[in-house]
Protein backbone atom coordinates (compact mmCIF):
# COMPACT_ATOMS: atom_id res chain seq x y z
CA UNK A 1 0.00 0.00 0.00
CA UNK A 2 2.05 2.84 -1.23
CA UNK A 3 -0.27 5.94 -0.04
CA UNK A 4 2.28 8.50 1.54
CA UNK A 5 1.30 8.62 5.08
CA UNK A 6 1.72 11.90 6.65
CA UNK A 7 2.73 11.88 10.26
CA UNK A 8 0.99 14.27 12.99
CA UNK A 9 -2.31 14.27 12.09
CA UNK A 10 -4.30 13.90 15.03
CA UNK A 11 -1.16 11.95 16.70
CA UNK A 12 -1.23 14.25 20.05
CA UNK A 13 1.63 13.67 23.08
CA UNK A 14 -0.57 15.73 25.52
CA UNK A 15 -3.76 15.20 26.84
CA UNK A 16 -5.14 17.16 30.17
CA UNK A 17 -8.43 16.20 32.13
CA UNK A 18 -10.10 17.21 35.00
CA UNK A 19 -10.86 13.79 36.07
CA UNK A 20 -6.88 12.26 35.14
CA UNK A 21 -5.70 11.63 38.71
CA UNK A 22 -9.74 11.04 39.78
CA UNK A 23 -10.45 7.26 40.86
CA UNK A 24 -13.31 6.48 38.45
CA UNK A 25 -16.62 6.68 40.21
CA UNK A 26 -20.89 6.54 38.92
CA UNK A 27 -20.83 10.53 39.23
CA UNK A 28 -17.46 11.18 37.33
CA UNK A 29 -16.25 15.58 36.92
CA UNK A 30 -17.17 18.56 37.78
CA UNK A 31 -21.07 18.76 39.88
CA UNK A 32 -22.63 21.71 37.60
CA UNK A 33 -26.18 23.34 39.57
CA UNK A 34 -28.00 23.87 36.00
CA UNK A 35 -30.10 27.31 36.55
CA UNK A 36 -34.27 26.40 35.91
CA UNK A 37 -33.97 27.30 32.07
CA UNK A 38 -31.64 29.47 32.55
CA UNK A 39 -27.77 29.34 32.68
CA UNK A 40 -26.24 28.23 36.17
CA UNK A 41 -23.18 29.32 37.14
CA UNK A 42 -19.49 28.67 35.49
CA UNK A 43 -17.63 25.47 37.65
CA UNK A 44 -14.13 25.66 36.37
CA UNK A 45 -13.19 22.05 34.95
CA UNK A 46 -9.39 22.82 33.57
CA UNK A 47 -7.53 25.39 35.18
CA UNK A 48 -4.70 25.94 33.03
CA UNK A 49 -4.33 24.52 29.59
CA UNK A 50 -0.93 23.78 29.76
CA UNK A 51 -0.36 23.53 25.78
CA UNK A 52 -2.10 24.98 23.09
CA UNK A 53 -5.51 22.73 22.79
CA UNK A 54 -6.40 20.94 19.33
CA UNK A 55 -8.74 18.53 20.36
CA UNK A 56 -11.87 19.16 23.45
CA UNK A 57 -13.33 15.45 24.68
CA UNK A 58 -16.73 16.33 26.74
CA UNK A 59 -18.35 13.31 28.34
CA UNK A 60 -21.95 14.85 30.21
CA UNK A 61 -22.76 12.47 33.02
CA UNK A 62 -25.17 11.95 35.90
CA UNK A 63 -28.36 14.45 35.02
CA UNK A 64 -30.73 11.79 34.83
CA UNK A 65 -33.33 11.55 37.75
CA UNK A 66 -35.79 9.07 38.38
CA UNK A 67 -39.44 9.65 37.16
CA UNK A 68 -38.45 13.34 35.97
CA UNK A 69 -38.15 14.67 32.70
CA UNK A 70 -34.92 16.50 32.67
CA UNK A 71 -33.46 18.24 29.00
CA UNK A 72 -30.13 19.70 29.92
CA UNK A 73 -27.66 21.93 28.13
CA UNK A 74 -24.56 22.72 29.07
CA UNK A 75 -21.88 25.33 27.45
CA UNK A 76 -18.29 24.84 27.73
CA UNK A 77 -16.51 28.57 28.20
CA UNK A 78 -13.23 29.41 28.19
CA UNK A 79 -11.23 32.18 29.45
CA UNK A 80 -7.87 32.90 27.49
CA UNK A 81 -6.44 35.11 30.08
CA UNK A 82 -6.50 32.23 32.82
CA UNK A 83 -8.95 33.68 34.84
CA UNK A 84 -13.06 33.14 35.13
CA UNK A 85 -14.27 35.69 32.81
CA UNK A 86 -15.28 33.33 30.63
CA UNK A 87 -16.81 33.25 27.31
CA UNK A 88 -18.97 30.31 25.68
CA UNK A 89 -17.22 28.31 22.95
CA UNK A 90 -18.94 25.28 22.87
CA UNK A 91 -22.87 26.30 23.38
CA UNK A 92 -25.25 24.30 24.54
CA UNK A 93 -24.45 20.63 24.47
CA UNK A 94 -27.50 18.37 24.96
CA UNK A 95 -27.26 16.34 27.76
CA UNK A 96 -30.59 15.89 28.18
CA UNK A 97 -31.40 12.62 31.53
CA UNK A 98 -27.56 12.19 31.07
CA UNK A 99 -27.10 8.85 32.79
CA UNK A 100 -24.74 7.64 35.07
CA UNK A 101 -20.72 7.08 34.12
CA UNK A 102 -21.25 3.81 35.71
CA UNK A 103 -24.23 2.59 33.52
CA UNK A 104 -24.79 3.71 30.11
CA UNK A 105 -21.74 5.92 30.43
CA UNK A 106 -23.34 9.19 30.00
CA UNK A 107 -23.47 10.98 26.52
CA UNK A 108 -20.10 12.64 24.69
CA UNK A 109 -18.97 14.62 22.73
CA UNK A 110 -15.47 15.20 20.82
CA UNK A 111 -14.90 18.77 19.33
CA UNK A 112 -11.35 19.58 17.13
CA UNK A 113 -11.21 22.89 18.51
CA UNK A 114 -8.77 25.27 19.34
CA UNK A 115 -7.95 26.60 22.86
CA UNK A 116 -5.28 28.78 23.59
CA UNK A 117 -2.61 27.55 26.54
CA UNK A 118 -3.21 28.79 29.76
CA UNK A 119 -6.64 29.48 29.22
CA UNK A 120 -9.21 28.71 31.77
CA UNK A 121 -12.00 26.25 30.77
CA UNK A 122 -15.18 25.67 32.44
CA UNK A 123 -19.09 24.52 32.41
CA UNK A 124 -22.49 25.95 32.78
CA UNK A 125 -25.48 23.86 32.65
CA UNK A 126 -29.34 24.81 32.31
CA UNK A 127 -32.10 22.52 32.86
CA UNK A 128 -35.81 22.00 32.03
CA UNK A 129 -36.93 21.08 35.87
CA UNK A 130 -38.02 23.12 38.51
CA UNK A 131 -35.73 20.74 41.09
CA UNK A 132 -32.83 22.09 39.26
CA UNK A 133 -30.79 18.95 40.86
CA UNK A 134 -27.07 18.58 39.23
CA UNK A 135 -25.38 17.00 36.42
CA UNK A 136 -21.25 16.47 35.72
CA UNK A 137 -18.89 16.87 33.29
CA UNK A 138 -15.81 15.13 32.22
CA UNK A 139 -13.28 17.60 29.80
CA UNK A 140 -10.04 16.26 28.51
CA UNK A 141 -8.11 17.89 26.00
CA UNK A 142 -5.32 17.13 23.89
CA UNK A 143 -2.32 18.60 22.36
CA UNK A 144 0.99 18.73 21.02
CA UNK A 145 0.79 17.29 18.10
CA UNK A 146 3.60 15.57 16.45
CA UNK A 147 3.46 18.07 13.42
CA UNK A 148 0.64 20.81 14.25
CA UNK A 149 1.00 22.14 10.72
CA UNK A 150 -0.98 19.02 9.65
CA UNK A 151 -3.55 18.59 12.22
CA UNK A 152 -6.78 20.53 10.99
CA UNK A 153 -8.67 22.24 13.87
CA UNK A 154 -11.67 24.71 14.33
CA UNK A 155 -12.30 27.80 15.69
CA UNK A 156 -15.71 28.12 16.23
CA UNK A 157 -18.79 25.92 17.55
CA UNK A 158 -22.10 26.24 16.55
CA UNK A 159 -25.43 24.93 17.94
CA UNK A 160 -28.21 24.48 15.69
CA UNK A 161 -31.60 23.54 16.29
CA UNK A 162 -31.49 24.95 20.24
CA UNK A 163 -34.68 25.93 22.06
CA UNK A 164 -32.74 27.78 24.79
CA UNK A 165 -35.97 28.33 26.69
CA UNK A 166 -36.46 24.86 27.63
CA UNK A 167 -33.42 23.42 27.23
CA UNK A 168 -33.70 21.22 24.15
CA UNK A 169 -33.52 20.68 20.81
CA UNK A 170 -35.97 21.18 18.24
CA UNK A 171 -38.90 19.03 18.68
CA UNK A 172 -38.91 16.02 16.15
CA UNK A 173 -41.25 13.07 16.03
CA UNK A 174 -39.17 9.59 15.54
CA UNK A 175 -39.74 7.12 12.80
CA UNK A 176 -40.37 3.58 14.33
CA UNK A 177 -40.65 0.83 11.31
CA UNK A 178 -39.38 3.48 8.54
CA UNK A 179 -36.86 6.49 9.05
CA UNK A 180 -38.48 9.68 10.63
CA UNK A 181 -38.93 13.00 8.24
CA UNK A 182 -35.85 15.22 7.94
CA UNK A 183 -36.60 18.47 10.46
CA UNK A 184 -35.22 21.25 9.68
CA UNK A 185 -32.49 22.58 12.72
CA UNK A 186 -31.34 25.55 11.14
CA UNK A 187 -32.94 27.28 8.05
CA UNK A 188 -29.34 28.10 6.79
CA UNK A 189 -25.78 28.58 8.45
CA UNK A 190 -24.06 31.65 8.61
CA UNK A 191 -20.84 29.90 8.12
CA UNK A 192 -18.83 27.53 6.92
CA UNK A 193 -18.35 24.13 8.99
CA UNK A 194 -16.30 21.01 9.09
CA UNK A 195 -16.92 18.78 12.23
CA UNK A 196 -20.34 17.86 12.80
CA UNK A 197 -21.99 16.12 16.30
CA UNK A 198 -25.75 15.49 17.04
CA UNK A 199 -26.94 15.63 20.35
CA UNK A 200 -30.74 13.91 21.64
CA UNK A 201 -32.82 15.45 24.63
CA UNK A 202 -35.87 13.60 25.62
CA UNK A 203 -38.07 15.52 28.28
CA UNK A 204 -40.00 12.52 29.40
CA UNK A 205 -40.92 11.07 32.79
CA UNK A 206 -42.06 7.50 31.78
CA UNK A 207 -38.63 6.66 29.29
CA UNK A 208 -39.29 2.99 28.11
CA UNK A 209 -36.32 1.10 29.41
CA UNK A 210 -33.74 -0.41 26.68
CA UNK A 211 -35.35 1.98 24.06
CA UNK A 212 -32.77 2.60 21.08
CA UNK A 213 -33.00 5.79 18.93
CA UNK A 214 -30.65 5.97 15.46
CA UNK A 215 -30.30 9.60 15.07
CA UNK A 216 -29.16 11.10 11.75
CA UNK A 217 -28.27 14.36 10.78
CA UNK A 218 -27.44 16.00 7.74
CA UNK A 219 -26.78 19.11 5.83
CA UNK A 220 -28.17 20.58 2.45
CA UNK A 221 -31.63 21.29 1.17
CA UNK A 222 -35.33 20.72 1.01
CA UNK A 223 -33.86 17.53 -2.02
CA UNK A 224 -30.63 16.94 -1.85
CA UNK A 225 -28.83 16.03 1.96
CA UNK A 226 -25.22 14.91 2.91
CA UNK A 227 -25.51 12.53 6.34
CA UNK A 228 -22.53 14.20 8.47
CA UNK A 229 -23.61 11.82 11.37
CA UNK A 230 -25.37 8.20 10.35
CA UNK A 231 -27.43 6.40 13.10
CA UNK A 232 -25.40 7.66 16.57
CA UNK A 233 -27.44 5.32 18.56
CA UNK A 234 -28.96 7.15 21.72
CA UNK A 235 -30.36 4.05 24.52
CA UNK A 236 -32.48 4.45 27.46
CA UNK A 237 -30.32 2.65 30.54
CA UNK A 238 -32.74 0.30 32.40
CA UNK A 239 -32.32 3.02 34.86
CA UNK A 240 -35.14 4.62 34.80
CA UNK A 241 -35.70 8.19 32.63
CA UNK A 242 -31.65 8.12 31.63
CA UNK A 243 -30.17 8.19 28.27
CA UNK A 244 -26.73 7.28 27.03
CA UNK A 245 -24.96 7.14 23.54
CA UNK A 246 -21.01 6.39 23.15
CA UNK A 247 -18.98 8.77 21.47
CA UNK A 248 -19.30 8.90 17.75
CA UNK A 249 -16.37 10.67 15.68
CA UNK A 250 -15.73 8.75 12.84
CA UNK A 251 -17.00 10.33 9.46
CA UNK A 252 -18.37 13.02 11.37
CA UNK A 253 -15.46 15.57 9.19
CA UNK A 254 -17.68 16.79 6.48
CA UNK A 255 -17.12 20.55 4.57
CA UNK A 256 -20.08 22.47 4.45
CA UNK A 257 -20.12 25.93 2.69
CA UNK A 258 -22.26 28.72 4.67
CA UNK A 259 -25.68 29.00 3.49
CA UNK A 260 -27.30 25.23 3.62
CA UNK A 261 -29.88 23.79 5.66
CA UNK A 262 -29.30 21.79 8.62
CA UNK A 263 -31.44 18.61 9.37
CA UNK A 264 -32.16 15.82 12.08
CA UNK A 265 -33.89 12.41 12.32
CA UNK A 266 -34.91 9.69 14.60
CA UNK A 267 -35.61 6.38 14.17
CA UNK A 268 -36.55 3.87 17.14
CA UNK A 269 -36.78 0.43 18.11
CA UNK A 270 -40.32 0.79 19.81
CA UNK A 271 -43.24 2.95 20.41
CA UNK A 272 -41.04 6.07 20.76
CA UNK A 273 -40.70 7.91 24.19
CA UNK A 274 -42.52 11.84 24.00
CA UNK A 275 -40.61 14.97 23.90
CA UNK A 276 -38.02 14.25 21.88
CA UNK A 277 -35.45 16.81 20.37
CA UNK A 278 -32.35 17.22 18.20
CA UNK A 279 -29.48 19.55 17.78
CA UNK A 280 -26.35 19.58 15.96
CA UNK A 281 -22.93 21.09 16.76
CA UNK A 282 -20.36 21.91 14.06
CA UNK A 283 -16.83 23.25 13.81
CA UNK A 284 -15.66 25.65 11.50
CA UNK A 285 -12.53 27.63 11.04
CA UNK B 1 -5.69 30.88 13.86
CA UNK B 2 -3.56 30.54 10.82
CA UNK B 3 -2.96 27.09 11.26
CA UNK B 4 -2.77 25.30 7.31
CA UNK B 5 -5.56 23.06 7.52
CA UNK B 6 -5.10 20.14 4.69
CA UNK B 7 -8.39 19.39 3.09
CA UNK B 8 -8.95 15.23 3.25
CA UNK B 9 -7.71 14.21 6.67
CA UNK B 10 -10.86 12.14 7.34
CA UNK B 11 -13.41 13.52 5.79
CA UNK B 12 -15.15 10.78 3.96
CA UNK B 13 -17.82 10.97 1.44
CA UNK B 14 -18.51 7.76 1.15
CA UNK B 15 -19.75 5.11 3.60
CA UNK B 16 -21.36 1.69 3.90
CA UNK B 17 -22.78 -0.48 6.79
CA UNK B 18 -25.08 -3.98 7.15
CA UNK B 19 -27.82 -1.43 9.86
CA UNK B 20 -28.47 1.75 9.16
CA UNK B 21 -31.16 0.29 6.70
CA UNK B 22 -32.91 -1.44 9.12
CA UNK B 23 -34.95 -0.28 12.26
CA UNK B 24 -32.85 -0.40 15.50
CA UNK B 25 -33.13 -3.22 17.46
CA UNK B 26 -31.39 -5.08 20.42
CA UNK B 27 -29.84 -7.29 17.71
CA UNK B 28 -28.54 -4.75 14.79
CA UNK B 29 -26.37 -5.93 12.18
CA UNK B 30 -25.68 -9.45 10.87
CA UNK B 31 -25.74 -12.41 13.98
CA UNK B 32 -22.83 -14.11 14.14
CA UNK B 33 -23.02 -17.62 15.68
CA UNK B 34 -19.72 -18.06 17.49
CA UNK B 35 -18.49 -21.60 17.94
CA UNK B 36 -18.02 -23.56 21.15
CA UNK B 37 -14.61 -24.23 20.95
CA UNK B 38 -13.84 -27.96 21.03
CA UNK B 39 -9.89 -27.39 19.33
CA UNK B 40 -6.61 -27.83 20.32
CA UNK B 41 -5.00 -24.97 22.71
CA UNK B 42 -2.59 -24.47 19.62
CA UNK B 43 -5.08 -24.62 16.83
CA UNK B 44 -8.30 -23.30 17.93
CA UNK B 45 -11.48 -24.09 16.08
CA UNK B 46 -12.77 -21.14 14.33
CA UNK B 47 -16.57 -20.37 13.36
CA UNK B 48 -17.39 -20.58 9.97
CA UNK B 49 -16.95 -16.96 8.21
CA UNK B 50 -20.25 -14.88 8.08
CA UNK B 51 -20.09 -11.91 5.41
CA UNK B 52 -21.12 -8.66 7.11
CA UNK B 53 -20.38 -6.54 3.32
CA UNK B 54 -20.48 -7.54 0.70
CA UNK B 55 -18.54 -7.02 -2.14
CA UNK B 56 -20.89 -5.17 -4.19
CA UNK B 57 -21.84 -3.03 -0.61
CA UNK B 58 -18.00 -2.37 -0.73
CA UNK B 59 -18.16 -0.21 -3.70
CA UNK B 60 -15.17 1.93 -3.22
CA UNK B 61 -11.66 1.61 -1.62
CA UNK B 62 -11.90 1.76 2.09
CA UNK B 63 -9.91 3.55 4.74
CA UNK B 64 -11.53 2.81 7.82
CA UNK B 65 -13.50 -0.29 9.26
CA UNK B 66 -15.58 0.31 12.49
CA UNK B 67 -16.79 -2.68 14.27
CA UNK B 68 -19.33 -3.34 16.94
CA UNK B 69 -20.25 -6.56 18.60
CA UNK B 70 -23.49 -6.73 20.72
CA UNK B 71 -26.25 -8.61 22.44
CA UNK B 72 -24.99 -12.23 22.92
CA UNK B 73 -28.21 -12.74 24.53
CA UNK B 74 -26.23 -15.00 27.75
CA UNK B 75 -24.70 -12.88 30.06
CA UNK B 76 -21.98 -14.07 31.88
CA UNK B 77 -18.46 -15.03 31.98
CA UNK B 78 -17.51 -15.76 28.39
CA UNK B 79 -14.82 -14.81 26.62
CA UNK B 80 -15.35 -14.31 22.97
CA UNK B 81 -12.34 -14.11 20.36
CA UNK B 82 -13.42 -12.51 16.67
CA UNK B 83 -11.43 -12.17 13.34
CA UNK B 84 -12.56 -10.28 10.26
CA UNK B 85 -11.78 -11.75 7.32
CA UNK B 86 -11.86 -9.80 3.51
CA UNK B 87 -11.98 -11.65 0.41
CA UNK B 88 -10.91 -9.01 -2.26
CA UNK B 89 -12.09 -11.06 -5.31
CA UNK B 90 -15.71 -10.05 -3.77
CA UNK B 91 -16.46 -14.04 -2.76
CA UNK B 92 -16.14 -16.27 0.02
CA UNK B 93 -13.13 -17.16 0.14
CA UNK B 94 -11.65 -15.42 3.21
CA UNK B 95 -8.06 -14.26 4.07
CA UNK B 96 -7.46 -12.43 7.53
CA UNK B 97 -7.25 -9.22 7.99
CA UNK B 98 -7.53 -8.67 12.06
CA UNK B 99 -7.82 -11.63 14.34
CA UNK B 100 -7.88 -12.58 17.98
CA UNK B 101 -10.06 -9.57 18.66
CA UNK B 102 -11.25 -10.77 22.02
CA UNK B 103 -13.67 -9.19 24.13
CA UNK B 104 -16.21 -10.15 26.95
CA UNK B 105 -19.60 -11.19 26.56
CA UNK B 106 -20.30 -7.94 25.21
CA UNK B 107 -23.20 -5.85 26.61
CA UNK B 108 -26.74 -5.66 25.10
CA UNK B 109 -26.59 -2.98 22.51
CA UNK B 110 -29.53 -0.93 24.56
CA UNK B 111 -27.86 -1.58 27.65
CA UNK B 112 -24.13 0.14 26.70
CA UNK B 113 -23.63 -0.47 23.68
CA UNK B 114 -21.69 -3.39 23.26
CA UNK B 115 -18.02 -3.60 22.63
CA UNK B 116 -16.83 -1.40 19.44
CA UNK B 117 -13.42 -0.90 18.13
CA UNK B 118 -12.24 1.88 14.98
CA UNK B 119 -9.05 0.40 12.95
CA UNK B 120 -8.29 2.74 10.06
CA UNK B 121 -7.03 0.15 7.50
CA UNK B 122 -7.41 -0.31 3.73
CA UNK B 123 -9.39 -2.76 1.94
CA UNK B 124 -9.75 -2.72 -2.04
CA UNK B 125 -13.07 -1.72 -3.88
CA UNK B 126 -15.05 -4.91 -4.04
CA UNK B 127 -14.00 -6.65 -1.08
CA UNK B 128 -16.52 -8.85 1.11
CA UNK B 129 -15.90 -8.45 4.51
CA UNK B 130 -16.86 -11.03 6.66
CA UNK B 131 -16.63 -11.96 10.61
CA UNK B 132 -16.25 -15.50 12.87
CA UNK B 133 -15.10 -16.62 16.06
CA UNK B 134 -15.65 -18.46 18.78
CA UNK B 135 -15.98 -18.73 22.82
CA UNK B 136 -14.65 -20.79 25.66
CA UNK B 137 -17.18 -22.79 26.26
CA UNK B 138 -19.10 -26.07 24.74
CA UNK B 139 -22.01 -24.02 23.47
CA UNK B 140 -22.40 -21.67 20.90
CA UNK B 141 -23.21 -18.05 20.92
CA UNK B 142 -24.46 -15.74 18.34
CA UNK B 143 -23.37 -12.20 18.61
CA UNK B 144 -24.63 -9.40 16.65
CA UNK B 145 -22.01 -7.55 14.23
CA UNK B 146 -22.58 -3.95 12.93
CA UNK B 147 -19.97 -2.98 10.68
CA UNK B 148 -19.51 0.20 8.69
CA UNK B 149 -16.77 1.19 6.31
CA UNK B 150 -15.32 4.72 5.13
CA UNK B 151 -13.78 5.64 2.09
CA UNK B 152 -13.57 8.48 -0.51
CA UNK B 153 -11.76 11.00 0.94
CA UNK B 154 -11.91 14.43 -0.29
CA UNK B 155 -7.85 14.40 -0.63
CA UNK B 156 -6.65 10.56 -0.44
CA UNK B 157 -2.79 10.96 -0.61
CA UNK B 158 -3.09 12.93 3.13
CA UNK B 159 -5.16 10.37 4.62
CA UNK B 160 -2.91 8.03 7.01
CA UNK B 161 -4.22 4.27 6.32
CA UNK B 162 -2.96 0.85 7.66
CA UNK B 163 -2.61 -2.23 6.00
CA UNK B 164 -1.62 -4.53 9.20
CA UNK B 165 -3.23 -4.88 12.75
CA UNK B 166 -1.20 -6.86 15.36
CA UNK B 167 -2.45 -8.20 18.45
CA UNK B 168 -0.77 -7.76 21.61
CA UNK B 169 -0.89 -9.94 24.54
CA UNK B 170 -3.29 -12.60 23.38
CA UNK B 171 -2.40 -16.03 25.44
CA UNK B 172 -4.10 -19.04 25.09
CA UNK B 173 -1.70 -21.06 27.21
CA UNK B 174 -4.33 -22.02 30.09
CA UNK B 175 -6.98 -22.15 27.43
CA UNK B 176 -9.86 -23.94 28.26
CA UNK B 177 -9.04 -24.89 31.57
CA UNK B 178 -10.81 -21.68 33.37
CA UNK B 179 -8.06 -19.50 32.06
CA UNK B 180 -7.73 -15.96 30.44
CA UNK B 181 -7.13 -14.90 27.10
CA UNK B 182 -5.20 -11.53 27.71
CA UNK B 183 -2.32 -10.88 29.75
CA UNK B 184 -3.28 -11.16 33.43
CA UNK B 185 -3.73 -7.72 35.54
CA UNK B 186 -4.37 -6.34 38.67
CA UNK B 187 -6.50 -3.46 39.11
CA UNK B 188 -6.19 -0.14 40.69
CA UNK B 189 -8.59 0.96 42.79
CA UNK B 190 -7.90 4.08 45.29
CA UNK B 191 -4.77 4.63 42.86
CA UNK B 192 -4.28 3.69 38.76
CA UNK B 193 -2.84 -0.31 39.17
CA UNK B 194 1.05 -1.35 38.34
CA UNK B 195 1.82 -1.27 34.53
CA UNK B 196 1.66 -4.64 33.28
CA UNK B 197 3.67 -5.85 30.08
CA UNK B 198 1.22 -6.79 26.98
CA UNK B 199 4.34 -7.21 24.64
CA UNK B 200 8.04 -7.32 24.71
CA UNK B 201 10.18 -5.60 21.66
CA UNK B 202 6.90 -5.33 19.07
CA UNK B 203 8.24 -6.57 16.00
CA UNK B 204 7.10 -3.79 13.74
CA UNK B 205 6.17 -0.34 13.53
CA UNK B 206 2.60 0.75 14.45
CA UNK B 207 1.04 3.76 14.66
CA UNK B 208 -3.20 3.59 15.74
CA UNK B 209 -3.75 1.73 19.00
CA UNK B 210 -7.02 -0.29 20.59
CA UNK B 211 -7.36 -2.00 23.26
CA UNK B 212 -9.37 -5.21 25.11
CA UNK B 213 -10.22 -5.71 28.83
CA UNK B 214 -11.40 -8.73 29.42
CA UNK B 215 -13.46 -9.69 33.01
CA UNK B 216 -14.03 -13.51 33.13
CA UNK B 217 -16.36 -13.49 36.29
CA UNK B 218 -19.54 -15.48 36.58
CA UNK B 219 -20.58 -12.64 39.43
CA UNK B 220 -18.91 -9.49 38.16
CA UNK B 221 -20.63 -6.13 39.78
CA UNK B 222 -22.99 -4.07 37.83
CA UNK B 223 -22.11 -0.38 37.45
CA UNK B 224 -18.12 -1.21 37.95
CA UNK B 225 -16.03 0.97 35.81
CA UNK B 226 -12.60 0.02 34.61
CA UNK B 227 -10.37 3.00 33.12
CA UNK B 228 -7.79 1.66 30.97
CA UNK B 229 -4.52 3.39 29.53
CA UNK B 230 -1.98 1.50 27.31
CA UNK B 231 1.70 3.14 27.15
CA UNK B 232 4.59 2.56 25.39
CA UNK B 233 8.49 2.67 26.21
CA UNK B 234 10.38 0.77 28.65
CA UNK B 235 10.68 -0.24 32.29
CA UNK B 236 11.49 2.99 33.71
CA UNK B 237 9.89 5.22 30.73
CA UNK B 238 6.30 5.35 29.29
CA UNK B 239 4.47 7.32 27.15
CA UNK B 240 0.92 6.90 27.41
CA UNK B 241 -1.04 6.76 24.37
CA UNK B 242 -4.82 5.40 25.60
CA UNK B 243 -5.59 7.28 28.82
CA UNK B 244 -8.82 6.65 30.66
CA UNK B 245 -10.19 4.80 28.22
CA UNK B 246 -13.63 3.69 30.03
CA UNK B 247 -15.10 0.20 29.86
CA UNK B 248 -17.98 -0.62 32.30
CA UNK B 249 -19.73 -3.60 33.43
CA UNK B 250 -23.63 -3.14 32.51
CA UNK B 251 -26.93 -3.68 34.46
CA UNK B 252 -27.43 -7.38 33.20
CA UNK B 253 -23.72 -7.94 33.88
CA UNK B 254 -21.99 -7.74 30.30
CA UNK B 255 -19.54 -5.45 30.24
CA UNK B 256 -18.88 -2.51 27.66
CA UNK B 257 -16.35 -0.79 25.74
CA UNK B 258 -17.16 1.85 23.60
CA UNK B 259 -15.58 3.45 20.40
CA UNK B 260 -12.36 5.40 21.26
CA UNK B 261 -11.07 6.78 18.65
CA UNK B 262 -10.03 9.88 20.41
CA UNK B 263 -5.76 9.83 20.67
CA UNK B 264 -5.44 7.12 19.59
CA UNK B 265 -2.62 7.80 17.14
CA UNK B 266 0.94 7.57 18.18
CA UNK B 267 4.07 6.73 16.36
CA UNK B 268 5.56 3.40 17.93
CA UNK B 269 8.73 2.09 16.69
CA UNK B 270 9.33 -1.39 16.49
CA UNK B 271 11.62 -2.87 19.47
CA UNK B 272 9.17 -0.98 21.77
CA UNK B 273 7.44 -2.75 24.69
CA UNK B 274 3.80 -2.45 25.45
CA UNK B 275 2.09 -2.08 28.82
CA UNK B 276 -1.18 -1.38 30.11
CA UNK B 277 -3.22 -0.61 33.34
CA UNK B 278 -6.57 -0.65 34.82
CA UNK B 279 -8.30 1.40 37.65
CA UNK B 280 -11.24 0.38 38.91
CA UNK B 281 -14.15 2.47 40.53
CA UNK B 282 -15.47 -0.22 43.48
CA UNK B 283 -13.73 -3.57 43.94
CA UNK B 284 -12.49 -5.16 41.11
CA UNK B 285 -13.92 -8.43 39.77
CA UNK B 286 -11.72 -11.42 39.64
CA UNK B 287 -10.33 -12.57 36.51
CA UNK B 288 -9.44 -9.14 34.49
CA UNK B 289 -7.14 -9.42 31.21
CA UNK B 290 -6.23 -6.24 28.99
CA UNK B 291 -4.79 -6.95 25.23
CA UNK B 292 -4.11 -4.25 22.58
CA UNK B 293 -4.22 -3.83 18.88
CA UNK B 294 -2.01 -1.67 16.75
CA UNK B 295 -2.41 -0.76 13.17
CA UNK B 296 0.87 0.08 11.15
CA UNK B 297 1.62 0.05 7.37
Amino acid sequence: MGLWVPTGAGDFTWQQSNVASTRPAAGYGASLTPGNNSKGSYVSLISSATNDVYGVLININSGATSAAGRDIIVDIGVDPAGGTSYTVLIPDLLGSCASTYGLGGGISYYFPIWIKAGSQIAARASVNNATVGTVRVVATVFGKPRDPNRVKVGTYCTAFGITAASSQGTGVTSGTSSEGSWTVLSAATSKPHWWWQLGMGCNDSTMTSALLYGADLSFGDASNKIITVSDRLFHVVSAAEALASQLVMIGCERYAKSGLAVYGRLQCSGTADSALSLAGYAVGG
Amino acid sequence: MGLWVPSGSGEFSWRADNYSTTRPATTWGTTVTFTGNTGSVANPQWGTWTQVLSGGTVSTDVFGLWLNFHDPGVPGNNQVVAAVGVDPAGGSSYTTLITDLIFQNPSLLANGGGTSYYFPIWIKAGSSIAVRGYVDSSGTMDIAVMAAVYGKPTDPASVKVGTYVTAFGVTYDTWPASGIFGVAITSGTTSEGSWTSLASSIARDHWWWQTSFLLNDATMTAGNIYNTDLAFGDASNKIIIIQDEPMRVEVNGSPTKGSWPVACERNVKAGNNLYGRIQCSGTADSNLAMVCYGVGG
